[in-house]
């Protein structure tokens, strides 16, 4: 089918005919207009012309490092992914074995689990003894159970003439016990009349 | 990860040039920082791209590059202005040829040419842009431009057509002075 192509159907169509993307029987109804039409022959080579400068248009290249940082980036992604992977199978597991074992919800759970870990801290901060000192005077020499050796027991109970220490318990708790104990051993080693009590200082 | 890198590395050119393209005239020192966020969103969301349902993976990648970019231009406030708005703004310097260029076909020449035409896209409306650079630069179909765009055929052409037009009009000194 012959179509009538005027000045405006080329006007109109110009950047599709120079880039082919008409139909073919347009494409040649163009031309043909192009061919007759002096003035939309020059309108044609001004395009062409202005197509052609387009090209000089360049971007500038991607950095050197460029794929590089994309890879970090990605790098830490997984890895803070994993990390909060692993929180959240640690919080559902929680929840699992609270929900399903004990029958506890989690938020039940985890004040059970603060306060015990808070009534753990207090213990060491509250509980402990306030060290006492050999002169009465704070910041003494730290505190020993002075232990006598048999040879320099007295009768007055000198434990200035120790002959074994043992050393600053590490759990206050059980302090009173380390004493027991230590009074227990001296009371057995030493004959009945020539025992004496470890002083606490 | 390694092959996400062969990806990266396929495309790193072809993204940051359209970046640079439709983003770079207002804000070039953004480009890379641009083309990074858009690769890690590819990474996070490659599980959604199903090649199978017929959409080929650049243009999926290509919208992401374009919404992208609309984000970023919305973000810094941007107007997606008119061409008429444009030519009333002199906030933008524009360029001159230098009276004394060198003679046509000198690297110095194309490289001012192609400031001024970076300069002139800048200018256009962003969906003319879009369309124009997509087009021009990446030689995608008007097919695929309006599923990146989700517009019409037609719509695609049109906007290409007014895109060159503009462009050529503003070009038009250094094209008589040819």
């Amino acid at each position: 089918m012959n179509e009538i192509i005027d000045c405006g159907t080329v006007r109109g169509e110009i950047y599709l005919f120079i880039e082919r993307e008409l139909p073919e029987d347009r494409l040649r109804g163009i031309a043909a207009h192009i061919g007759d039409c002096e003035r939309c022959r020059e309108y044609e080579s001004r395009v062409s012309d202005f197509e052609s400068v387009l090209d000089r248009w360049d971007a500038p290249a991607p950095s050197a490092g460029f794929v590089e940082a994309v890879i970090e980036r990605v790098a830490q992604h997984e890895r803070n992914r994993r990390g909060t992977f692993r929180l959240q199978a640690l919080v559902w597991g929680v929840r699992g074995m609270l929900h399903s074992t004990l029958r506890i919800p989690l938020p039940m759970g985890i004040a059970a689990a603060a306060i015990l870990v808070l009534s753990v801290s207090l213990n060491f901060v509250l509980i402990r003894p306030a060290r006492p000192t050999p002169s009465g005077v704070d910041g003494g020499n730290p505190p020993v159970v002075m232990v006598p050796g048999p040879s320099h027991v007295t009768s007055t109970g000198d434990a200035t003439a120790a002959g074994g220490v043992l050393g600053e318990p590490r759990f206050p708790l059980f302090q009173p016990d380390i004493y027991r104990i230590a009074n227990t051993v001296i009371n057995r080693k030493n004959p009945v009349g020539q025992s004496t009590d470890v002083e606490k200082k | 990860m390694a092959a996400f890198a062969e990806i990266v590395r396929f495309y790193q050119s072809p993204v940051l040039s359209t970046i640079y393209r439709l983003v770079g005239g207002h804000f070039p020192e953004d480009v890379e920082d641009l083309g990074q966020d858009l690769f890690m969103k590819i990474y996070r969301s490659l599980d959604r791209f199903d090649g199978e349902r017929g959409v080929k993976f650049s243009t999926w990648l290509f919208t992401s590059v374009k919404n992208l970019c609309y984000d970023h231009l919305r973000k810094k406030r941007l107007p997606l202005e008119s061409i008429d708005a444009c030519r009333d703004d002199d906030r933008a310097p524009r360029r001159q040829l230098p009276d004394d260029a060198p003679e046509p076909g000198t690297e110095v020449l194309f490289r001012e040419l192609g400031d001024r035409i970076g300069h002139s896209v800048a200018r256009l409306p962003v969906e003319q842009r879009t369309a124009f650079v997509l087009r021009e630069y990446q030689s995608f179909s008007y097919d695929e431009i309006a599923r990146m765009t989700d517009s019409s055929v037609g719509t695609v052409k049109s906007r290409v057509f007014r895109a060159k037009e503009n462009l050529r009009s503003m070009l038009t000194d250094y094209l008589q002075a040819r």
